[in-house]
């Protein structure tokens, strides 16, 4: 009797959506914190132009950012990102002649695929760790976009293309619109889908997951080609957002990435991780850079806040850790 | 042997966390020379009562008195001024240094800036044949035994002049028949009046080292008796505070086993190096226990049955047809399911709730087009908690981890049956599990028996096999040695057949 007791509130307690009260609301209240305090210290922030800025200049890293945070949780990594969009709006921007300008995004885009095949195959068949593998390709990919660009930037003008970067649709910008609707869908698989599941459970356990049943390796695959993906989409957006694409476009920003998903909570070890905390990541690193270009502080000075931001982000996540195998220990 | 005033006393410890009262006014007496038994289920407050007196945790109240004399414990470096040892489960140990680096750490004897070898191997043997241990000290840890491996902590203890020895669990890891190693040590150190607590969960171990053994429930005292004037049945029941029932009755064993169709048939089995020739019928109903030592290989087969093993050659068939497995996948499509031995590491996602565990071997019927139906989950979840009595605080949004031993194991349970095999595979089914839910364990695989599922269990723990097992093999050497029906089986045949003699 008293079993059944003890079940059903929790029956009913999982109607509620799953949001993680200790990281996320904790976030939250830490950005609204932050916009407080700059909009005191710059009229400009709150205007309705700057308003927009934040949004379209983080567009191309959150859309990076759901699918890493999704190969995070899976307990994958890949720096490989900054360098695939440099490599990416490179081909297509140097192929839209031949090709024409969709075709070549279209090749763009199963270049993307290809980084992240590859990444996959070197972690899941040959057994690289993600880190050494990615940092790897990093290096292969950007070394790619130089060798086809002959160093140099290459204009990409045509006007349909350019609408996927300047264009807007109802008054909001159309990158924004396609990173938000991303956003969502990749929040609702991660959580009502199987893949989502598999995605915790082999992030969590990859061994128990491979002694359950779980294809664990095809789905580590999928992952990798899903962030490959995903930076050669953004590497096409931010093509066309600066009508120009350049070989050494995006440097460092798979550093940016990686902060802003572990600024959300999300464990290098996988396991755990939630998309709407990198969605706060995410805009927390972009308010962050507006601010400091409003307040005209250098860029070098943006760097070092950057790094900084990275190291309390893993420091507190590790106390987080701590504090959680305290409690454990402190059990019994 | 014992004399007058305890060497230890601990009296009315109290501790709470966040507060729960988790001791309750316990206490605690030691005499000199002594083994005392410290025995209790999960949470009933052992390791917390020896983690204050170690210096781990503060005790909310009480006293601690050595020779009379009350101290103070207030961190590790105290308990160990005092004298006081822990010998933990998990060892900690250089696994790339010799047994003598390991015994001497810290004190290796030099000559110049080099070390002197030949004194250091000497001072190491030394130590080792006080405890009259055999082992060459120029060997590499990770060349030992489990058993090996605790003994050198043992040695390494007394070299620093320990008075109290704790052992919490020293033998969860080792195969029955190389307890007696440990047991010679533990004897030869009370000779030289140093003092044991022994915390364990095998009783049969209990009634051959302890002199005394203290029970703790629930936080509370339930008592101290002279091990030799009570029976282990009765330890038991002043542990889990109610009679505990283990085993069968020889009325649910399927009447003949001819009759009922061979669910799992091996024919042959071999992987060059590891096994061969390996023949096993199980069929449905039917529980199969397969005995052998540390090392037999007897483990390996299990894993071979269930594609984490390659094959060199023989055949395994699920009802009469020859199916090839090759990987865990192939093997929960053709019926078969496995409980592993090491829940943590291979059967459980630590950081997912108990309904996410449950289902992870099986997606297909709880959804459509990829996305979970949530209330067919929730109704699956909810008939297997009811069925095998899964107990947990919360509710099947709990936390894995938070569950009990046996409570985490009958969610693996649940996994496989939720997936629909036809045949189970146990390993160690009941390691790390309180003496009180084993029994339930059992008597689960009992009634999962009798519904028809065919059980294959592989354990090291002698009694488990006799006691659940409808037939029984033993594994010597990667060979099958015996072959017993439950009316054949004792102790001494198994044991016999399992350490290579013939029958």
């Amino acid at each position: 009797m008293s079993e059944n007791a003890d079940i059903r509130p929790a029956t009913s307690r999982f109607r509620l959506p799953r949001i993680d009260f200790s990281g996320g609301v904790g976030l939250l209240i830490l950005y609204g914190v932050m916009v407080f305090i700059i909009s005191r210290l710059s009229p400009y922030f709150l205007g309705p132009r700057n308003l927009v800025n934040v949004p379209v200049s983080v567009a191309v890293i959150g859309m990076i950012a759901i699918f890493s945070t999704m190969l995070m949780i899976s307990g994958g990594l890949d720096l490989s990102v900054g360098a695939t969009t440099a490599l990416v709006g490179v081909i297509a921007a140097s192929l839209q002649g031949t090709l024409g300008v969709w075709g070549a995004a279209g090749l763009g885009l199963l270049v993307g695929v290809l980084v992240g095949l590859i990444n996959g195959l070197l972690v899941t068949r040959v057994g690289i760790n993600p880190l050494i593998t990615t940092l790897g390709m990093l290096s292969v990919v950007r070394g790619l976009a130089f060798v086809f660009s002959g160093g140099l930037s290459i204009a990409m003008l045509d006007k349909d293309f350019a609408q996927l970067g300047r264009g807007s649709i109802l008054g909001l910008p159309i990158i924004v619109v396609v990173v938000v609707i991303m956003f969502v869908a990749a929040a609702l698989v991660m959580r009502f889908t199987t893949y989502g599941r598999a995605m915790y459970a082999i992030g969590g356990n990859s061994r128990a997951s491979h002694l359950a049943g779980l294809p664990v390796k095809r789905y580590q695959m999928t992952a990798y080609i899903l962030s490959g993906l995903s930076a050669a989409i953004a590497g096409l957006f931010l093509t066309s957002r600066l009508g120009t694409a350049a070989p050494q476009a995006s440097t460092g920003l798979e550093l940016k990435v990686v902060a802003a998903i572990i600024l959300g909570g999300t464990s290098l070890a996988g396991g755990k991780g939630s998309l709407f905390s990198t969605l706060l990541g995410v805009l927390i690193l972009g308010t962050l850079d507006n601010a400091m270009t409003l307040l005209s502080i250098s860029s070098y000075y943006q760097q070092i806040a950057l790094g900084v931001i990275l190291l309390l982000a893993v420091g507190l996540d590790q106390l987080r850790v701590g504090n959680l195998s305290r409690l454990l220990r402190s059990r019994y | 042997m014992i004399d007058g005033t305890p060497l230890l006393q601990m009296k009315d410890i109290e501790k709470s966390f966040y507060g729960v009262r988790v001791l309750d006014r316990v206490s605690l007496e030691l005499q000199r020379g002594e083994v005392l038994a410290l025995l209790g289920e999960n949470g009933a407050g052992k390791s917390t009562l020896i983690k204050i007196l170690n210096g781990d945790y503060q005790k909310d109240g009480g006293a601690i008195l050595i020779d009379a004399n009350p101290v103070q414990i207030n961190q590790p470096r105290d308990a160990e001024a005092l004298g006081i040892r822990m010998i933990y489960q998990e060892q900690h140990y250089a696994p790339e240094l010799s047994v003598t680096e390991n015994l001497l750490m810290g004190h290796l004897p030099s000559r110049g800036l080099l070390i002197d070898w030949k004194k250091a191997h000497e001072q190491a043997r030394e130590q080792l044949t006080l405890l009259k241990v055999a082992l060459e000290p120029t060997r590499l840890m990770l060349n030992l035994s489990v058993v090996e491996r605790q003994i050198v902590e043992v040695v390494k203890t007394i070299a620093s002049n320990a008075r109290i020895i704790v052992m919490d669990e020293p033998t969860a890891a080792f195969p029955p028949n190389e307890v007696a190693l440990l047991f010679g040590a533990i004897r030869a150190l009370v000779k030289q009046g140093i003092s044991i607590i022994y915390i364990s969960h095998r009783l049969d171990e209990i009634a051959q080292i302890a002199d005394r053994a203290t029970v703790l429930r629930d936080g509370k005292l339930v008592g101290t008796r002279r091990v030799a004037e009570v029976t282990q049945r009765d330890l038991v029941q002043m542990m889990v505070g109610h009679e505990v029932t283990r085993g069968t009755s020889d009325a649910s064993i399927p009447s003949s086993t001819s009759a009922t169709e061979a669910a799992l048939s091996v024919n042959k089995l071999t992987r060059a190096g590891r096994f061969s020739d390996i023949d096993i019928q199980v069929g449905r109903g039917e529980i199969v226990g397969i005995f052998g030592l540390l090392g037999a290989g007897h483990e390996m087969i299990i894993d071979a049955l269930f594609g984490e093993v390659p094959i060199d050659s023989g055949t395994i068939a699920i009802d009469g047809s020859t199916v090839s497995i090759t990987n865990p996948r192939e093997a929960r499509r053709a019926g078969i399911g496995l409980v592993p031995a090491d829940r943590k590491v291979q059967g459980l996602v630590l950081d997912m709730n108990v309904r996410e565990n449950v289902t992870l071997s099986n997606w297909k019927p709880l959804s459509r087009w990829g996305i979970f139906r949530r209330r067919a989950e929730q109704q699956h979840v909810q008939d297997w908690i009811n069925r095998l009595g899964i107990r947990m605080a919360g509710g099947m949004a709990t936390k894995i981890r938070f569950l009990s031993g046996g409570n985490q194991q009958k969610v693996v349970l649940a996994r496989w049956l939720e997936a629909n095999v036809k045949v189970l595979l146990l390993n160690e089914p009941t390691w790390g599990v309180d003496v009180g839910a084993r029994g339930d364990i059992y008597k689960q695989l009992e009634g999962l028996a009798a519904q028809g599922l065919a059980i294959l269990l592989v354990s090291s723990d002698l009694d488990e096999v006799l006691s659940v097992s409808h037939r029984m093999l033993t594994v010597y050497k990667g060979r099958l040695t015996g072959h017993f029906s439950r009316a054949e089986a004792t102790r001494d045949g198994l044991l016999h057949a399992a350490a290579g003699g013939t029958l």
